[in-house]
């Protein structure tokens, strides 16, 4: 196998692990929405369940915006590795003849 | 009555909460941390890869910031699992024991009153016999009064020792409330001093507005440090006074409307800004909260509430949001209009049901510990002004649950219901709105408003079915038309505070239950400058709308009618 070949393997390798940990952390994410986490008002107290709602919310957005940002870099790996005449020139960084 | 224990002054009320929903919670975030702990990893290996070309360094460059950043995301999920799951457990251990105590409190105290009735009784019997019976009989007799007298001990004794056991549990519980909240805020925000940090744990762990109050004003010298660290907390926390949370909010308004936020939240951004930049005399933003709920919760205060004699408060009902502020706003400015000291809020503090939603009481429950929380923040921060609740359609329930949790209706002394979906059935709730010193309540129903009397008749097993006009001790009031000396006042046409209302049912023609040139609005304004309504019921001027047929629906169980 080829520098060339290792190479590609690597990136579509780190690529497609990224995309699985991405679909992973999104999925867990889907579940921290909503506004009813058992709190409750407890001596007619809103304090915790309100903070708690507005964490668990604050969370939700920035894992998705992060999740999002990972899923780029996946597809700068991708978008690579597609490039495949262009590998050497990754690689090494020179131009072949 | 609610008892209150004898020694810390504890309610004995249910201490709400699902410990088995909140170790669901504490799982899922820990689920969130865990998945993006492999996803940091997995982002981290990608910074390995060879090569040395433009677009591999970007990509690794890229892999490292995000990499890095996700570390943030991390240690918020793994505190969010960690607090939630602590107080769960503390939930366990000490509210659910505290409850359980409820049942054996309330038998222990009967008990007791039984026993004291009882050994009274034999002492009076006693003492009666030594005077002209037979030594035998007064032996006995005095025999019985030592067993009563036992008894009675005995039951105080026992009575003591549950009150003790819940106390104990009840501070456990508290101490686990305060720590949970003292461990979220410690989790956020930029580092404080520790003098700061301590003012900000005693705040949050403060149990009344007029505690927070004290604390607030004890220490001038930390309050900046504290609200430029915890903006969101101490722009919405009930007992700091309202000219430092207006500053405070508008601040935090104008730096999310800087992010150009869409959807709902720009709606309500957009709406509250218009607001804001409407005067001068402009509105403070009193109370703003993007996040803590579904909806955007907000308050806006119109008028000098420092130097208001009567500050007014409204509530909005069903299908309320932020994004409708504006119209509020109008109905507050032309209420400050009716007379001189007067301010008005537009209190828009919980998540409003939408139609299906109504029939339940579970946005009500949650609304009124906020409005509860609002109204003895209002009390605490201005105790001389009268305060006057005006409430419409479910807000007039959650209101009325808010207002009749105490005894002393919270310092309300003015509860006026429009349109409402009705009151909650709860016999403490009524017993205390109908007995509270100094509160007086009023309410109306227009003949063309269709969906109170729905709300009245679909709410889940009666829960909101109570008809306030009604009620004994409300004051009814006209909303369907007449005169104000010569100026005719408009028939309210539908369910709504300020438009029809009654979609996709039709509305007649008119002026909302809240919208000046209407006899409910005049009605409102004659209330809170004299105490009385200012025209009659059905006088000249009223006319008669479709929803007052007497014959209609007879079958409801509940008859939504004036009577």
């Amino acid at each position: 196998m080829s520098d060339v070949e290792i190479y590609y393997h690597a990136l579509t390798s780190a690529a497609d692990a990224i995309q699985t940990r991405v679909s992973s952390a999104v999925m867990d994410n889907a579940d921290i929405q909503g506004d009813d986490t058992g709190v409750e008002n407890p001596a007619h107290r809103v304090a915790l369940r309100l903070e708690m709602n507005r964490r668990l919310s604050g969370l939700n957005r920035a894992v998705l915006e992060r999740t999002t940002a990972a899923s780029e870099v996946g597809a700068l790996l991708t978008a690579i590795a597609t490039r495949y005449s262009d590998l050497d020139v990754e690689l090494t960084g020179q131009e072949q003849p | 009555m609610t008892l209150t224990s004898p020694n810390r002054g504890y309610p004995l009320e249910r201490l709400e909460g699902n410990p088995g929903s909140m170790s669901w919670w504490s799982g899922a975030f820990s689920r969130v941390a865990g998945s993006l702990g492999d996803l940091r990893t997995t982002v981290q290996s990608a910074t390995d890869l060879d090569g040395v070309g433009a677009s591999i360094r970007s990509a690794r460059s890229k892999a490292q910031e995000v990499a890095s950043g996700l570390a943030a995301e991390i240690a918020e999920a793994e505190l969010l699992a960690g607090v939630l799951q602590r107080y769960a457990d503390a939930f366990s251990s000490s509210a659910e024991a505290a409850n359980r105590l409820i049942d054996d409190i309330e038998s222990a105290h009967a008990a007791l009153s039984s026993a004291s009735a009882t050994a009274n009784e034999a002492g009076l019997n006693a003492l009666w016999t030594s005077r002209s019976g037979e030594p035998a009989d007064v032996r006995r007799a005095n025999d019985e009064a030592q067993d009563a007298v036992a008894a009675r001990d005995a039951a105080a004794s026992d009575l003591a020792d549950l009150w003790e056991q819940f106390e104990s549990h009840y501070s456990a519980w508290d101490t686990a409330y305060d720590a949970a909240l003292a461990e979220l805020a410690g989790g956020a925000g930029p580092a404080m001093t520790s003098q700061a940090q301590n003012l900000l744990d005693q705040l949050l762990a403060a149990d009344t507005p007029q505690a927070v109050l004290e604390l607030w004003l004890a220490h001038p010298e930390l309050q900046d440090e504290v609200a430029r660290a915890h903006p969101d907390i101490i722009g919405n926390l009930d007992g700091i006074p309202y000219d430092v949370r207006g500053r405070i909010n508008r601040e935090r308004l104008e730096a999310l409307r800087a992010t150009n936020p869409g959807g709902a939240l720009g709606d309500d951004v957009a709406a509250l800004w218009e607001e804001l930049t409407d005067g001068p005399p402009f509105p403070l933003l009193i109370s703003f909260d993007p996040d803590g709920s579904a909806q955007t919760t907000a308050a806006l205060a119109y008028g000098d509430l420092a130097s208001a004699t009567d500050i007014n408060v409204l509530v909005p009902g069903m299908n309320s949001s932020v994004a409708g502020i504006g119209e509020w706003g109008d109905s507050a400015r032309a209420l400050n209009n009716a007379g001189p000291g007067l301010a008005t809020i537009a209190w828009f503090g919980y998540d409003s049901p939408n139609e299906i939603e109504e029939p339940g009481m579970d946005r009500a429950r949650d609304g009124a510990a906020a409005l509860r929380s609002f109204l003895l923040g209002l009390d605490a921060v201005h105790p001389t002004a009268e305060k006057a609740v005006i409430a419409h359609s479910y807000g007039s329930t959650t209101a009325a649950l808010a207002i009749g949790s105490r005894p002393d209706a919270l310092g309300v002394d003015q509860f006026i219901a429009v349109g409402s979906a009705g009151f909650p059935s709860d016999p403490q709730v009524l017993s205390n709105l109908q007995n509270a010193d100094g509160l007086r309540m009023y309410a109306t129903l227009s003949e063309n408003d269709a969906w109170a009397r729905i709300g009245r008749d679909t709410s889940w097993g009666g829960a909101h079915g109570t008809v306030p006009e009604t009620l004994p001790g409300v004051t009814e009031f006209g909303s369907d038309g007449g005169y104000a000396g010569d100026q005719h006042l408009a028939p309210t046409p539908g369910h709504g505070a300020h438009e029809g209302g009654n979609g996709p049912l039709p509305s007649g023609d008119g002026e909302g239950y809240l919208v000046q040139g209407s006899e409910s609005f005049y009605n409102i304004q004659q209330i809170i400058l004299t105490g009385e309504p200012g025209t009659e019921i059905d006088g000249e001027g009223s006319e008669r709308g479709f929803w007052d047929l007497p014959d209609w629906l007879r079958w409801l169980p509940v008859d939504p009618y004036r009577t």
